[in-house]
């Protein structure tokens, strides 16, 4: 499974949205890569998953079906936790 | 032992004289520590190296933009174009002082974190290399050389990867309603600035974020977009005032143009090298600081900030950039740092957004608008001073980047240095 995290610039905040997904990642023991990019790379690479921030949220949709995470706070575990978690249950229903 | 000497030489002569190498050294360092693997070292260390080498290449991109009007109006202005030490020559010959400075500030700010009371860690990447960057481009135009120059460096910007976060952390916890992170970036002295004064003139009951921002507003947000169309708009200016700008046979409508898009098109590759450099150094890092420095704050880049108020970041820009624009003209028109200013399209973005943030949370919209735009007048003051005092090093870096903690520290560099004067 392939999760990005993407903001802006792809420099400040989805780097430190990664570090947070890989830290949930690892308490949820899922097999799971996290990369980070920017809004245009984004638009244009393949992933299960997004987290972005609310304003991206838009953007993105435009450029892909998968599910869109919005995230408020980048280093808050337990509101990433609840994000992943929710997508995970989605997968199980869906297959 | 000569073999030895002569391998001593190589590395001091040669590999640390090299800042893609050096970067790619310490990234290296960092994820042997974490105990990654064989593949993920080199694949690392590369795309560090790799970061630095694009991140110069879009620097000289934007510097040549901005060095080509000022050799213009100055050759208007009759004054002698200034040779010698420039931008390009200065990263070439001092490159490795500034990365030896990085690693050796690195090392002191988490002795700082570990036993004093400020919890800071410095997680901007490309800050990491600036910051020292422009402290030993102070220290040289001081007069420093050799290890006085590399230490006295190291020292100053360890106290700024400490200090700079603690002081801004209480303006910061109040706009974010969160006490878990830090803010590490060439904004603090104008957030200081923006947050102090929209405490006493703003009002916090209106809210930036209940406006409603026009969506076709929304491109200024991409910089490279504004920035290539000021660029654009400068060139055209300045090409009427000084005609030197065209040269012969070419007309002014198309330099204006591939200058703009130069512009841009190198603010696309330096953030590009950014990224490939911020996330090789940053987890590694972290990683370290973690197991030295448990429960410390880390210190983000300011876009982490813009998630919280995104309409306060636009407002805060085209507050900043109509009053610094105007602060400009002025300046240049009635010589008053002795240089010519460029508008400040960088700076207003990423600095202001933030201060404009930081207003926010203390007063409101008023407090945003107001506390931007009182930012952004010393913000000119700052690059115009640090702007004057670089002329041997790294005057039109400045002159981009400037206006904010990096014009700050380099005039305070350049201060520091005269005290160690003569050894």
């Amino acid at each position: 499974m392939k999760i990005l995290a993407v903001c802006g610039f792809g420099v400040g905040s989805s780097m430190v949205l990664k570090m947070t997904l890989d830290k949930v990642v690892k308490e949820l023991g899922i097999d799971a890569t996290v990369e980070n990019t920017d809004i245009a790379t984004a638009k244009a690479t393949k992933a299960d998953v997004y987290f972005t921030s609310h304003e991206l949220e838009e953007s993105l949709r435009t450029a892909t079906s998968q599910p869109i995470y919005p995230i408020k706070k980048y280093m808050d575990k337990d509101e990433v936790k609840a994000a992943l978690e929710d997508y995970l249950k989605q997968k199980e229903t869906n297959n | 032992m000569d073999v030895v000497m002569n391998i001593l030489n190589f590395i001091s002569g040669n590999i640390l004289q090299d800042p893609p190498i050096l970067i790619a050294l310490i990234a290296m360092i960092g994820l042997i520590v974490q105990k990654k693997p064989f593949a993920e070292i080199i694949k690392g260390s590369l795309s560090a190296a790799f970061g630095m080498v694009i991140l110069t290449a879009g620097v000289n991109m934007l510097t040549a933009e901005v060095s080509n009007i000022n050799t213009a109006v100055q050759t208007k202005m009759g004054v002698a174009v200034s040779k010698g030490l420039s931008d390009a020559t200065f990263t070439a010959k001092f490159g490795s002082a500034v990365g030896i400075a990085m690693f050796l500030a690195l090392v002191i700010h988490l002795l700082i974190a570990r036993f004093t009371p400020i919890k800071s860690i410095f997680l901007t990447g490309h800050m990491l290399w600036w910051v020292p960057f422009v402290i030993v481009a102070g220290g040289v135009e001081s007069g420093l050389r050799g290890p006085v120059l590399i230490v006295v460096s190291a020292i100053l910007a360890a106290v700024y990867f400490s200090v700079a976060p603690w002081i801004l952390r209480k303006y910061v916890w109040a706009a974010t309603g969160d006490d878990s992170f830090l803010i590490g970036h060439p904004t603090t002295i104008l957030s200081l600035i923006s947050g102090f004064v929209a405490k006493y003139v703003g009002n916090k009951e209106h809210s930036t974020e209940d406006l409603k921002i026009p969506k076709g507003l929304s491109f200024f947000s991409e910089i490279s977009i504004s920035g290539g169309l000021v660029m654009f708009v400068v060139d055209l200016i300045v090409g009427m005032i000084a005609p030197t700008l065209v040269p012969q046979g070419g007309n002014l409508f198309m330099v204006a143009v591939t200058a703009g898009l130069n512009f841009g098109g190198g603010l696309l590759i330096l953030l590009y090298g950014v990224r490939l450099l911020v996330n090789q150094i940053i987890p590694a890092f972290q990683g370290i600081s973690e197991k030295l420095v448990p429960g410390a704050k880390p210190a983000f880049d300011i876009p982490i900030l813009f998630n919280y108020k995104p309409n306060a970041v636009i407002i805060g820009f085209i507050s900043a950039f109509i009053t610094s624009t105007i602060l400009v003209l002025i300046a240049n028109v009635t010589n008053v740092f002795g240089i010519v200013l460029v508008p400040m399209v960088i700076t207003s973005f990423f600095e202001c957004g933030g201060a404009a943030i930081i207003g926010e949370g203390q007063g409101g919209v008023r407090g945003a608008v107001i506390g931007t735009a009182i930012a952004s007048i010393f913000m000119i003051a700052l690059v115009g001073f640090s702007g004057a005092l670089m002329g041997h090093t790294i005057r039109n870096w400045i002159l981009i980047f400037g206006g904010n903690d990096l014009s700050l520290w380099a005039i305070i560099a350049k201060f520091v240095g005269a005290l160690f004067g003569g050894i």
